[in-house]
């Protein structure tokens, strides 16, 4: 390492190096230049003494100790205080502190309350303006629409699909049973349906329908009656000529 | 009856009583490191003294957080440099600095010397008072026991090589700052 051409810089890289400067390059080379450059090894003592310097003034700054009655002092202001507290889930101290002022406590949690139910009433409900699956059941659910098919729904398969497909936010649905209406019944159905939304529905007559539906099928012997045949008189004259 | 209660090992007595004995350990252990950390900022004794007792009336409140003893130590000494440096700054009394605590180390000594000290501990606390907080920090917990690099570390919760950039810089400031000083101080 050629220190007197660079004398300035070297200086300042030991003058560093004494004062802690953290640098891996400096840490290998440093040490085993200054063992063998007088020049540096002198520069390097002196930065040293420097630093030693400065760390012994700010040591007497924060020299001594604390006075004999610290300790007394300090014993009888910890007395004064609470326990310290136990690191368990009684050291949160909720029941204690619930405890000491049980009024201010009870008057938050109603001041809370209020105000949530308060937001509560006041965030809009929400509304679909598009018609919503309740609806459309509501409506197809009706007589009217049913299929003879005993198997198909009264929804469509189609538009049933689309509703699902669609997204309905948090419908408050007033939903009406599904009618399936067997085949050949239609017509009882919805006679069924119209005495129910007309709130004249007699039980008793009900009853007699129910039973009747269950009366089973009375077999009556038809009577056959032998045709009777009429005797007409035969005009002859219509013959034509004969084979013979 | 308490010393029976607190011999049932678990209950709340016992549990309190083992706090009470850990803090007194630390009570003889920490008050002065709190207290060293304070005057280097303050440089009144009985300033510091205030200081180092708040502090650790603070650690005694928080002690089921702090039993570990590294942690009780790092947590002390950040809280006495807090509250030494909110006082200062909140009554403005850099300029009432008293060196009390150099000045009764130095009884007996010849008068030439106690006032050439004097006048170097004046410009070594200036030069201090203007390092950035951060670098005043590591500067004076490196001084206040001697603590090498590691444990200055350990006590700020800062890794060891930002410590040994932050000390080289501060020494390198103090260095350059207390230069004239320090040249007399060598040529004697």
């Amino acid at each position: 390492m050629d220190c007197q051409k660079k004398s300035e810089q070297m200086r300042e890289r030991i003058n560093d190096f004494a004062l802690g400067e953290v640098s891996q390059k400096s840490e290998l080379e440093l040490p085993a230049h200054v063992a063998e450059c007088e020049a540096c090894r002198e520069a390097y003592v002196r930065a040293k003494a420097v630093r030693s310097i400065v760390d012994r003034g700010v040591e007497t700054l924060v020299a001594g100790e604390p006075s004999p009655q610290f300790m007394t002092r300090m014993r009888a202001r910890i007395a004064a205080e609470p326990a310290p507290k136990r690191w368990n889930w009684d050291a949160w101290g909720i029941w204690e502190q619930v405890s000491r002022r049980p009024l201010s406590y009870a008057l938050g949690a109603l001041v809370l309350a209020t105000l949530l139910i308060v937001v509560m009433m006041a965030l809009p409900r929400r509304h679909v303006s598009a018609p919503n699956v309740a609806e459309v059941i509501s409506t197809s659910a009706s007589p009217s629409v049913a299929t003879d098919s005993p198997k198909t729904s009264a929804i469509p398969e189609q538009p049933r699909k689309k509703l699902a497909s669609r997204s309905i936010p948090s419908p408050r649905i007033r939903r009406e049973p599904e009618v399936l209406v067997p085949k050949g019944e239609l017509l009882a159905v919805v006679r069924f349906y119209e005495a129910i939304h007309s709130t004249t529905v007699d039980g008793e007559q009900l009853y007699a329908g129910q039973l009747e539906i269950q009366k089973p099928l009375e077999v009556k012997p038809i009577e056959i009656t032998p045709l009777e045949l009429l005797e007409t008189p035969v005009d002859d004259s219509d013959k034509g000529p004969g084979l013979l | 009856m308490d010393a029976l209660a607190a011999s049932f090992p678990g209950s709340a007595v016992s549990q309190d009583a083992s706090l009470e004995r850990e803090f007194e350990q630390r009570l003889a252990d920490c008050p002065t490191l709190a207290y060293r950390v304070a005057l280097g900022v303050l440089r009144n004794t009985a300033e510091a003294e205030d200081v180092a007792q708040e502090a650790m009336l603070r650690a005694y409140r928080n002690f089921h957080r702090l039993r570990d003893r590294e942690r009780f130590r790092s947590w002390l000494v950040r809280t006495a440099w807090r509250l030494a440096l909110d006082r200062i700054r909140g009554a403005g009394r850099r300029e009432r600095r008293e060196h009390a605590a150099f000045i009764e180390g130095q009884r007996g000594a010849a008068v030439e010397n106690v006032v050439a000290t004097r006048e170097f501990e004046r410009h070594v606390a200036q030069a201090l008072d203007e390092l950035p907080e951060k670098l005043r920090l590591v500067m004076t917990l490196a001084a206040v026991e001697g603590y090498n690099t590691a444990e200055v570390a350990k006590l700020t919760g800062l890794p060891e090589g930002t410590v040994k950039s932050r000390l080289f810089l501060a020494r390198k400031k103090l260095a350059e700052r207390l230069e004239w000083i320090v040249k007399k101080n060598l040529s004697r």
